[in-house]
């Protein structure tokens, strides 16, 4: 596989391609230059614990009020907050706009993270497992084979399966974010750093592979510097001023945004004063590494479809089968299901792998493997997906709304009218422009999925003509795949 | 261990534990709190599932396996009380039209309030008079309002608990049939087992719910022979308007328009007119089965009740 080789400059990345030309992959603003305060705030040792603290008490209240608040999904904190609130924020402006900085503030690993530290502030400096740091804890390693995001992908798959009884039934939302949150914390004292969010977290998953079209990233200003200069690598290894890398990163290697947590330790712990929080253009990683990966983009966008289809659409058989917890049909649910799992796993990618060979076919070269068409050619997905969920998450928000308004003086349902909101008669918000804002987030979907299929495309052909023909098949079904949607938001 | 580390470890420290005590702490002074002293606050929730009306506090950890059990709400006369209703499911509402209660709707999730002062002593039927789901007809309970000092009475139990399971029969064994959905309907809380009736509606002109073990004689059939010939022709399904041959049945046409008539109440339902017009609407209502009982399963409850019939023996 040819692979882009990156030349690093201040404000500019630019793409060597295989023909020797090189590509601007466009802007690089360094926030860390632009405004020094936000360098100095994100090398502030307590900014995380102040970040997560305040998510971790909200986390408390969240499982307290699903454990013994009201049992109506709409009337319940933890279901509106989560489900529709952090959902939609996290898809349609944490992802695309600052990367995995979800997993910055995110609460379960908090305790995981104090159990290996035994701090929540401080650094423990010592050397253990070619680390500058202490940790406490077993510090196995992860199988290598599970090393991937296949469980991810699985668990992820599973949760969105009972979407209909996390969504109305506010204690299987505690089961489940309290089971991660439970999971997380036994794994971290068992294996070392963020395994648990590197390899089981559902969430991390879709937010690591949508983190790549992110137009925020953390980087090493210039990677010479980090490859010859810097003998201690203390991104990774840590530092008396930082924890070494929680998320296995070397700074000097990072070219995706995809396993960045944004904890910022490098920024804290870089003794060469050579790490850039950069704003970039959308859709700036293009490179899907494995099956595990291009399978994500599957499943994300077959989950798309059929929630788009089961919550959005008109069909009230498939909405009886996904909601089960009601309508205790289990036959009916059983269809769902399959359904489900079967387009994730087989249907898509089937498609997909079809429409890679006839690329192949088209190209009429066979420098290029069906096998390298099939997943490089999956990130085309990663805009689609993404701008598809946020066109079915708005519609969500704008239905919700005034629930998370109400929730706010009520959170458990009890009565309370905390700061006077809590009577406010449920109506929809704006919904009459719902697909006013569908129809551009599914065609800008469409038109980075092609143009960054394009660029992907040029990546692995020399000819631009066998590039393009390459690309046809897949530019089809993805053009296919925004018709659908749009027929579905608009009747 | 340094300050900023000491004072990150009190304040998770002192979260955990404040978070629920705050919310207690917040919820018995403000908001139980909130209601003028002396008033006696009673919060009851409304639970489709097994149909309560319960005084235990329902949520997450056992709104799924636990079976709660219709309140039953003492005080004592002169109390002034909030009643607190909150819907832990569906759509419900509470009438008790003796103590002239209600009906207050009550919205899933939401809580209304409604106040009274316990000026009557006396036992008091609460009912759900919204349609909540299949145990909505065993949703009943008592308010027991006893002279100061004195120990409550003891109410009657309220017919059979909707829990109770019904063997499934076959289709075909058509009056097992019916007997099987007049018990799985409910039918049963309203007109008795057995079709014996005598559930008092308050403020319904019959005072009572008419017993209906003796529709045979409501539909003109005085024989038992006449019975057992009619049921044969519901099982055969035949068009009692198209028949070219009348059976045995004395009045034969009498009997149909009866039974057009008890077929007509069952599929549409009936108002229960007031005893006294400007009273209480009576609790208890005949629903409309049509979306729930096909024409044969309504056959089949006719066919039931009219076996229920208690025939004199001839050789007596």
């Amino acid at each position: 596989m040819d692979k882009p080789q990156q030349d690093s400059t201040d404000t500019i990345q630019k793409t060597v391609q295989p023909d020797g030309k090189v590509k601007n992959k466009g802007f690089r603003i360094d926030l860390f230059k632009l405004i020094p305060l936000t360098k100095k705030i994100c090398q502030w040792r307590s900014l995380q614990f102040l970040l997560v603290f305040p998510t971790m008490v909200i986390f408390l209240v969240f499982l307290y009020s699903g454990l013994f608040g009201s049992t109506v999904g709409n009337r319940n904190i933890i279901v509106i907050f989560v489900w529709i609130f952090w959902w939609f924020l996290l898809i349609t402006f944490m992802v695309p706009f600052a990367s995995r900085i979800w997993c910055l503030v995110c609460p379960f690993p908090f305790f995981g993270e104090w159990f290996q530290r035994l701090a929540f502030i401080k650094v423990r400096v010592g050397k253990m497992l070619g680390m500058r740091n202490k940790m406490y804890g077993l510090n196995k390693r992860w199988p290598k084979f599970l090393s991937n995001i296949w469980l991810q992908n699985i668990l992820f798959l599973g949760m969105c399966t009972f979407s209909a009884m996390l969504l109305t039934r506010p204690i299987v939302s505690v089961i489940a974010l309290g089971g991660l949150f439970f999971i997380a914390t036994v794994l971290s004292m068992i294996y070392r750093q963020r395994t648990f969010c590197m390899y089981l977290c559902p969430v991390g998953g879709f937010q690591g592979l949508y983190a790549m079209t992110s137009m925020l990233e953390l980087r090493a200003t210039d990677k010479e510097v980090c490859r010859k200069t810097c003998k201690t690598k203390n991104c990774l290894t840590g530092s008396e001023k930082g924890w070494g890398c929680p998320w296995f990163q070397y700074m000097g290697k990072m070219e995706r945004n995809n396993y960045c947590g944004m904890c910022m330790e490098c920024v804290k712990s870089c003794p060469n004063d050579n790490i850039s929080l950069n704003v970039r253009p959308f859709c700036s990683d293009t490179l899907i590494k494995g099956y595990d990966e291009a399978w994500k983009s599957f499943i994300m966008l077959a989950l798309a479809m059929v929630y788009s289809v089961t919550l959005l659409g008109p069909y009230g058989t498939i909405k009886d089968w996904a909601n089960v917890a009601e309508t205790r049909n289990w036959k009916g649910f059983g269809i769902y299901a399959a359904i489900i799992w079967f387009t994730a796993l087989v249907a898509i990618p089937s498609v997909w792998a079809l429409g890679a060979w006839l690329g192949k076919v088209l190209s009429g070269s066979d420098k290029v493997s069906t096998k390298e068409i099939f997943i490089r050619y999956s990130y085309m997905l990663v805009p689609l997906g993404l701008l598809a969920w946020i066109a079915f998450s708005f519609p969500l928000i704008m239905i919700n709304g005034l629930y998370i308004v109400s929730i706010v003086s009520d959170p458990l349902g009890w009565g309370w009218n905390l700061v006077g909101t809590a009577d406010i008669p449920w109506a929809p918000i704006f919904s009459e422009y719902t697909a006013h804002v569908q129809i551009p987030l599914l065609l800008l979907g469409l038109f980075y999925a092609i143009k960054r299929g394009y660029d992907i495309s040029l990546s692995l052909y020399q000819d631009k003509a066998k590039a393009a023909r390459s690309l046809i098949p897949l530019g089809v079904v993805c053009t296919v795949v925004v018709l659908a949607f749009l027929k579905l938001f608009t009747g | 261990m340094n300050f900023k580390e000491r004072l990150a470890t009190l304040s998770v420290i002192i979260s955990v534990i404040a978070v629920p005590i705050t919310i207690q702490w917040y919820h018995g002074n403000f908001v139980l709190g909130g209601f003028p002293e002396g008033t006696k606050v009673i919060t009851l929730s409304a639970v489709a599932k097994g149909g309560a009306w319960t005084l235990d506090s329902v949520n997450g950890t056992n709104y799924w396996w636990k079976d709660f059990k219709p309140a039953t709400i003492n005080i004592e006369e002169g109390d002034k009380v909030v009643l607190r209703f909150v819907s832990t499911d569906v759509h419900h509402r509470f009438y008790c039209p003796e103590l002239n209660i209600g009906p207050v709707e009550v919205e899933p999730g939401h809580i209304v309030t409604a106040e009274f002062e316990a000026n009557k002593t006396g036992t008091y039927r609460y009912y759900c008079t919204a349609m909540c789901g299949d145990c909505h007809f065993y949703m009943q309970g008592w308010i027991v309002v006893t002279a100061k000092g004195q120990t409550p009475a003891e109410p009657e139990e309220i017919a059979v608990a909707c829990t109770q399971h019904y063997e499934k029969p076959p289709e075909n064994d058509m009056v097992t049939w019916g007997r099987y959905l007049y018990n799985k309907n409910a039918c049963i809380s309203c007109h008795g087992e057995n079709g014996e009736g005598g559930v008092e509606n308050p403020n319904y002109v019959k005072d009572e719910i008419p017993a209906h073990d003796t529709l045979a004689e409501k539909l003109w059939l005085k024989e038992k022979e006449h019975v057992d010939i009619f049921v044969e022709m519901l099982k055969s399904r035949v068009d009692f308007e198209d028949l070219e041959e009348k059976p045995d049945i004395p009045l034969f046409n009498l009997v149909t328009l009866q039974y057009t008539a008890a077929k007509d109440l069952i599929k549409n339902g009936k108002h229960c007119a007031k005893l006294d017009a400007t009273g209480p609407e009576p609790p208890l209502q005949m629903l409309s089965w049509r979306a729930v009982l096909s024409d044969y399963d309504i056959d089949a409850i006719i066919a039931y009740l009219l076996t229920l019939y208690e025939w004199e023996d001839d050789e007596e």
